[in-house]
């Protein structure tokens, strides 16, 4: 006993359910890719920001600070009034203490150490004046002491600047 | 005819509208991209301008002079006092590093990716009989997209 | 399936992917936009602290052109950004030169730079440029007014703090010698962090050798 099924048009064929499917997969398989490849952009975008802002902000924090600073310390000019450059920096600041700028490579900070200039304990800044950077130098470019130029680094993303110390010993 | 499904078409059109939605989020991504790049590059110049200031400040008064346009490119630039040598980490002039490809490469390329120069305009002041000030004007451009971007520092340089 | 379900689900879908691209576009479009917001902020910053120092430099250039007595000037220019410059007379000096304080100041967007300084204007000896030596400047970025007496006496305050304790210090390296001074210095290197206690040596031997005298 044979049933006649008729055709009604209420299924999909496997034929159209396999095309159907393939479109669909090659549609995903670019969108995926796409943002994928999104994700890695923003993400280089934010790093670099991040990294702008880390810049800036402890650029901003020296800036102040070594302005009204009286004299550079270290790094000096070498005998030949050639420049010279460390990691680390050390002046005396307006109200005459000691103070050091210096690069911690492994933690990427810049830190801030206080040594009175008389008796009493060094003390170092808890919080640090830089974060992310992965080189620093200072270098001291003049026989006068008052001009230190600095260059931080990151992945690529560079800062060159220097300050002037208006005041004096 | 009792339709239960969606047809070939109706899909098709539906990709489309998608496709149609997703175009300015994809234009979204080309533009704050651009944006972060040309803060990146601003931020920089900045530095540079502001780096220049300060050194113009030790510099001996008659040895401030004009670098006209298009200006003094910083990368295999000559040893201006500014940035060339730039630093040195030995104690003899024999170890002072220069923005060269051989010497500073990363950013030897990053200067010369977007070709960042500087130039000098000086001016002589007056605020008072006897006493002489340079104004100097300090410009700093540089290339992005085959644009020629620009910006612009003022200092007064008094003679000490 | 019935046409309402179907607009049911078609609706269901619009209102989908709206709730999904209208977040993603606002996100997307301020990433950009702050970065650029906060690089303008950080020119902001350094042309109002250019501006200032412009100001005192132009201020000290008018001393030693023999200006005297108070001088209060407004929207003074360098190039296109406006600079307030302030000479104030204190009194007179031992050597019967004119005391000064010297006020720069420079509004820029959002940011404020204020130089404060100390100046001492000679006896012109005939004529100018008389010697003028400045002294002791020292910056806020506090949105003060420098012509209004409150604020040039909070300023002069917390001024004068760091003064005296720069006095402090100059009067502890005047009173002793250069090898208790150097000795001081150095019984600090163990208690210094590890990337300053290799140099600190040659630090002390220049602190030495430039200690203060008299």
């Amino acid at each position: 006993m044979y049933q006649t099924c008729r055709r009604n048009g209420r299924g999909t064929t496997f034929i159209e359910l396999l095309i159907g499917t393939t479109i669909l997969a090659l549609i995903l398989g670019f969108v995926a890719r796409w943002f994928f490849m999104q994700r890695e952009y923003q993400k280089r975008l934010t790093r670099i920001s991040d990294i702008q802002n880390d810049f800036r902000r402890s650029s901003w924090e020296m800036i102040q600070e070594l302005q009204m600073a009286r004299t550079i310390i270290w790094p000096r000019v070498n005998a030949d009034n050639s420049l010279r450059s460390d990691t680390k920096l050390v002046f005396k600041d307006f109200t005459g203490r000691i103070v050091s700028y210096y690069h911690v490579p492994g933690s990427k900070e810049v830190r801030r150490c206080v040594i009175p200039n008389g008796p009493g304990d060094p003390v170092v800044n808890p919080v640090p004046i830089g974060r992310g950077i992965a080189s620093m130098s200072f270098t001291a470019t003049s026989p006068t002491n008052r001009v230190i130029s600095y260059c931080m680094s990151t992945d690529g993303v560079f800062s060159l600047d220097a300050v002037y110390l208006i005041n004096t010993d | 005819m009792n339709r239960r499904a969606v047809s070939f078409v109706e899909v098709i059109m539906a990709m489309g509208i998608l496709a149609m939605c997703m175009l300015p989020v994809m234009t979204m991504f080309g533009s704050s991209g651009r944006a972060v790049l040309k803060s990146q590059n601003l931020a920089f110049a900045i530095g540079l301008a502001h780096k220049i200031s300060q050194h113009l400040l030790d510099t001996p008064y008659e040895l401030i002079i004009d670098v006209p346009l298009p200006g003094s490119s910083i990368a295999d630039g000559p040893d201006d006092g500014f940035f060339n040598p730039l630093t040195n980490i030995e104690s003899t002039a024999a170890g002072a590093l220069r923005i060269t490809q051989a010497q500073l490469p990363e950013l030897w390329n990053f200067l010369r990716k977007y070709e960042f120069r500087y130039s000098l305009i000086v001016n002589n002041v007056n605020f008072a009989a006897g006493d002489r000030m340079k104004c100097v004007g300090i410009i700093i451009t540089w290339k992005e997209g085959g644009k020629d971007l620009l910006y612009k520092l003022y200092t007064y340089v008094p003679d000490m | 399936m019935a046409t309402n379900e179907r607009k049911g689900i078609a609706l269901f879908l619009v209102l989908g992917l709206t709730a999904v691209f209208v977040p993603v576009l606002l996100y997307l479009s301020q990433t950009g936009s702050s970065q650029v917001r906060l690089a303008m902020k950080y020119h902001e910053v350094h042309q109002s602290e250019s501006a200032a120092i412009a100001g005192v430099n132009s201020g000290l250039s008018r001393l030693r052109g023999n200006m005297t007595g108070l001088q209060q000037f407004t929207n003074l220019l360098i190039g296109e950004i406006a600079y307030d410059l302030t000479i104030q007379p204190t009194g007179t000096g031992i050597l019967t030169q004119e005391l000064y304080h010297l006020f720069s100041k420079c509004t820029k967007g959002q940011h404020t730079f204020i130089l404060m300084s100390d100046a001492e204007q000679m006896y012109p000896d005939p004529d100018p440029p008389v010697t003028v030596i400045p002294h002791d400047t020292w910056n806020t970025i506090e949105p003060y007014d420098i012509n209004l007496a409150a604020d040039v006496t909070s300023m002069e305050n917390l001024r004068g703090q760091d003064v005296l304790s720069y006095e402090e210090t100059t009067n502890y390296e005047k009173s002793v010698s250069k090898a208790a001074y150097a000795s001081e210095l150095m019984s600090k290197r163990k208690r210094l962090p590890t990337e300053l206690q290799g140099d600190w040596a040659n630090v002390v031997a220049i602190l030495e050798k430039e200690k203060l005298a008299f």
